[in-house]
C-alpha cells in the first residue's frame, strides 16, 4: 500500500517537492524530521490517532531505517504527506512558495479536523 | 464476546462516522455499554447465599468476569423447606449497599436464611480495551440499535473531528435515551408483549418539566 514506510513517504514527498534529481535540494533527514513533527502535531490535534502511545513516547523515525512502517491510519496518510511537503518548503525563501506552504500546512489541519477537505 | 456482532456494529458506525478510527470507536462502545447498563439495568445477575446470625453486612461481587454490581434490584428469602420457591412465596428483605460491594441488611439476621439477590451489573474497565469478555453474547444482538445510537451520539459530540456534529449528536443522544428507557421497560416486563403498555414519556423525567 502506498505511504506505509518511511521510504515511501520520502519518495512521495520528493515527487511533490519536484526534488527527484540528485543532488537533492531537501535531504532525507529533513523530510523525515517533518514526518516526525507531523506526528507530534497530529497527536495534539487528534489525540485519538495515537491513543496507543498515550502513556509512552510517540513513534519517531529516522532516515537510517527507511523500511520502518509508519503508524499513521490509512485514511490520513495524504494529510501527513501534505504536512511534510509544506514544512520543507518553509525553508525556501521564494515568495512563490509561501502561499503553497501555508495552503499545505492548513490542509493538513483541515483534513484531520473537518470533512469537506 | 460475539466477534461478528461487534464487527457489524463497528462497520455500521464507520459508515456513519467518516474519518473515525476503530480504536476510538471501541472506547466509545465500551463507554456506551457501561452507561446503558447503569441506566437500564438490563444486565442482571442472581446470586444465592446464606445469612449468618448476627452478621448484618455481606461482601458481594459480580460473578461475571470484568463486571461490577451497580444496584440491588431484589433481595428475597425463601422458606428453608422450599429453597427454590416452588410452593411458597418468597419474602422481600430490606437491604442496601452502604459501600460498593457491601450489602447491608436493614435488620440483623437472627437465623440462617437462604437469600436470593438480583443485582444489576455493568462492565468494568480492563486493560483489554477492545474486548468485552463478561458481556452476554445475546446482549450485542438484542441491544445493537441502542448501542449504535449511544456511540453515534458520543462520537459526534467530540470536538474538532471530521465527524463532529452537534445537532446530530443531540438527535442520536435523545434516541439513545428513549431506547434505553424502552429496553429497561422490556427487561422489567420480562420481554412480554403488552406486559406494560404505558410508561412515562422520557420528557416527564426532566426536572424542568415539574
Amino acid at each position: 500500500m502506498a505511504l506505509s514506510t518511511v521510504t515511501q513517504y520520502i519518495s512521495a514527498a520528493r515527487q511533490l517537492l519536484q526534488d527527484e534529481a540528485i543532488p537533492y535540494r531537501y535531504s532525507d533527514d529533513d523530510i523525515v524530521l517533518a514526518l516526525n513533527l507531523a506526528i507530534g502535531e497530529a497527536s495534539r490535534i487528534r489525540p485519538d490517532m495515537f491513543q496507543d502511545y498515550m502513556f509512552t513516547t510517540l513513534p519517531t523515525y529516522t532516515s537510517g531505517s527507511p523500511g520502518d512502517t509508519v503508524v499513521v491510519p490509512a485514511a490520513y496518510r495524504m494529510a501527513f504527506l501534505y504536512y511534510i511537503v509544506g514544512h520543507n518548503q518553509l525553508a525556501d525563501q521564494e515568495d512563490t512558495t509561501d502561499a503553497r506552504t501555508s495552503m499545505l500546512l492548513n490542509k493538513f489541519v483541515a483534513q484531520l479536523t473537518s470533512m469537506p477537505s | 464476546m460475539s466477534d461478528f456482532a461487534i464487527q457489524r456494529l463497528v462497520t455500521n458506525l464507520l459508515t456513519q462516522l467518516p474519518g473515525a478510527l476503530i480504536g476510538t470507536l471501541k472506547l466509545e462502545i465500551f463507554n456506551t455499554v457501561s452507561t446503558f447498563c447503569r441506566k437500564s439495568n438490563v444486565w442482571n445477575e442472581t446470586q444465592s447465599f446464606n445469612t449468618r446470625v448476627d452478621k448484618q453486612v455481606y461482601e458481594m461481587s459480580a460473578e461475571s468476569p470484568d463486571a461490577f454490581i451497580t444496584q440491588l434490584l431484589l433481595l428475597e428469602t425463601y422458606d428453608p423447606a422450599d429453597p427454590n420457591g416452588v410452593v411458597t412465596m418468597p419474602t422481600q428483605i430490606a437491604a442496601w449497599f452502604e459501600e460498593p460491594n457491601q450489602l447491608k441488611f436493614k435488620n440483623m439476621p437472627t437465623e440462617v436464611q437462604r437469600m436470593r439477590a438480583t443485582f444489576a451489573v455493568a462492565p468494568r474497565p480492563t486493560d483489554r480495551m477492545d474486548q468485552y469478555p463478561g458481556i452476554p453474547e445475546t446482549f450485542w444482538d438484542t441491544y445493537h440499535d441502542v448501542i449504535m445510537e449511544g456511540v453515534l451520539s458520543r462520537m459526534m459530540a467530540h470536538a474538532a473531528k471530521p465527524y463532529s456534529n452537534e445537532r446530530l449528536g443531540i438527535f442520536h443522544g435523545r434516541r439513545f435515551e428513549s431506547m434505553s428507557s424502552m429496553a429497561k421497560n422490556d427487561k422489567y416486563n420480562g420481554f412480554v408483549r403488552g406486559g406494560q403498555n404505558w410508561s412515562f414519556p422520557s420528557d416527564t423525567a426532566r426536572r424542568s418539566s415539574r
